[in-house]
């Protein structure tokens, strides 16, 4: 699997001790493609993000998880990950049921729940995700929605350990 | 008896209620009435392969799960998919459940895919969260902060600037209030996982140096010591190093 590194937080969240702030990547969408395309469908991009626990700023590395299989739109995810542990995604699921108990199916985002400390439940249906013509617009859409922030410049993949 | 009967008819038609099949392009999907252990509906896709076989996989999901919900993949735990697969008559390629069937094994097919997956999804039981440390940067980005002295502006971290023909980006960047003071910039302190690997730390009035990442400490030290001389040849500046520069080094 190729783990493409990458530093971020050059802006602060903007609520004290949330994640739903800004992250930014320092790889370009074509990289992380290029991650996926390389690794039957998944890649791993790290990010440290900067926020503010109990009045401490600290910075707090997440991973970015993007899988699936390339040609299988439905299966593709993604999911941002702090100490292994999903706190945000976006995923597909032909049957659901949503935070209001609702049945659902399709693109929906995985949201964090303070009371319950998951996000596996907490499931929101998103529109914009249906019939995207290619992993590279899905993932423009998902980053939108998820507030990531990428690099604009693509340097080409160097490295592929 | 009737009670086994009646038990029979009710179990048939809430499994039947519980399976749904939609067409997506040139495939059907199918959602059984199973829950796989993150509360998700299993979901198997059929799509023809030839004229008389058919192709029933999990369409990568169960891969793609585990994958983003933290679980880390070794040679062990994926021998242990592809023996579950292999006890169910399906194989895994490419991240996918399959198994090739014959028009009248479809349901033999879509089951044996289905049970793989719930089973592959177990993993998740001894799933646990790991505590990641703080990052390399993060440190020695505390460290500066608690360094910087009286002249020096601002010490930002992950700074990328033009270069004639490409960018260039460094870990750390002090930006001085004196013009007459070198920016201090320091790059590629932490190990890449390439033929690169190594750090790479530039001090300003010297040679780029390529160094290994366990050395940075020693580099980041005298690069200190530079910076010190540098201040005490400066009249502008007045202060001198704070005594517990080193300590905060060591922390």
């Amino acid at each position: 699997m190729m783990r493409s590194s990458s530093y971020g937080g050059n802006k602060l969240s903007s609520g004290a001790g949330d994640i739903a702030g800004r992250k930014v990547l320092r790889l370009s969408v074509s990289e992380i493609i290029r991650a996926v395309q390389s690794d039957e469908g998944q890649a791993e991009v790290f990010c440290d993000h900067r926020t503010v626990d109990d009045g401490v700023e600290i910075e707090i590395p997440l991973r970015l998880r993007i899988g699936g299989s390339v040609m299988e739109p439905e299966s593709w995810q993604v999911a941002l990950l702090m100490h292994s542990t999903r706190i945000d995604g976006i995923d597909n699921e032909s049957f659901y049921f949503d935070a209001d108990g609702q049945e659902r199916e399709g693109w929906h985002r995985h949201e964090w729940n303070r009371r319950e400390n998951s996000c596996e439940r907490e499931k929101r249906p998103i529109a914009g995700l249906d019939d995207c013509p290619s992993l590279e617009i899905f993932l423009y859409e998902v980053f939108r929605q998820m507030r990531i922030r990428w690099n604009k410049v693509d340097h080409g993949t160097l490295f592929d350990n | 008896m009737e009670l086994c009967s009646t038990i029979r008819d009710e179990l048939a038609s809430y499994l039947g209620a519980g399976v749904k099949v939609s067409v997506r392009k040139d495939r059907c999907v199918v959602t059984l009435p199973f829950t796989t252990l993150d509360k998700r509906r299993v979901t198997v896709v059929v799509e023809q392969h030839a004229p008389n076989t058919f192709i029933v996989h999990d369409g990568g999901k169960t891969s793609s799960e585990l994958f983003c919900q933290g679980v880390n993949m070794t040679r062990k735990k994926e021998e242990h998919q592809a023996a579950i697969a292999a006890k169910f008559g399906a194989h895994i390629t490419g991240r996918l459940f399959k198994k090739y069937c014959k028009p009248g094994e479809l349901q033999d097919g879509i089951l044996a895919v289905a049970q793989s997956a719930l089973m592959a999804m177990a993993e998740l039981i001894d799933h646990k969260p790991v505590v990641e440390e703080e990052t390399l940067g993060a440190k020695v980005s505390r460290v500066l902060q608690g360094w910087k002295p009286e002249y020096v502006r601002a010490i930002e971290r992950n700074v990328t600037v033009d270069g004639v023909t490409a960018p260039h980006s460094f870990h750390f960047v002090s930006y001085p209030y004196s013009c007459q003071l070198q920016h201090g910039r320091h790059q590629d302190l932490e190990p890449r996982p390439s033929a690169l690997a190594g750090g790479t730390i530039r001090i300003p009035g010297t040679r780029h140096s390529g160094r290994s990442a366990g050395q940075f400490m020693g580099a980041m030290r005298r690069c200190l010591a530079r910076q010190r001389m540098a201040r005490s040849q400066h009249r502008a500046c007045q202060e001198i190093l704070p005594s517990n520069a080193g300590s905060l080094l060591r922390a």
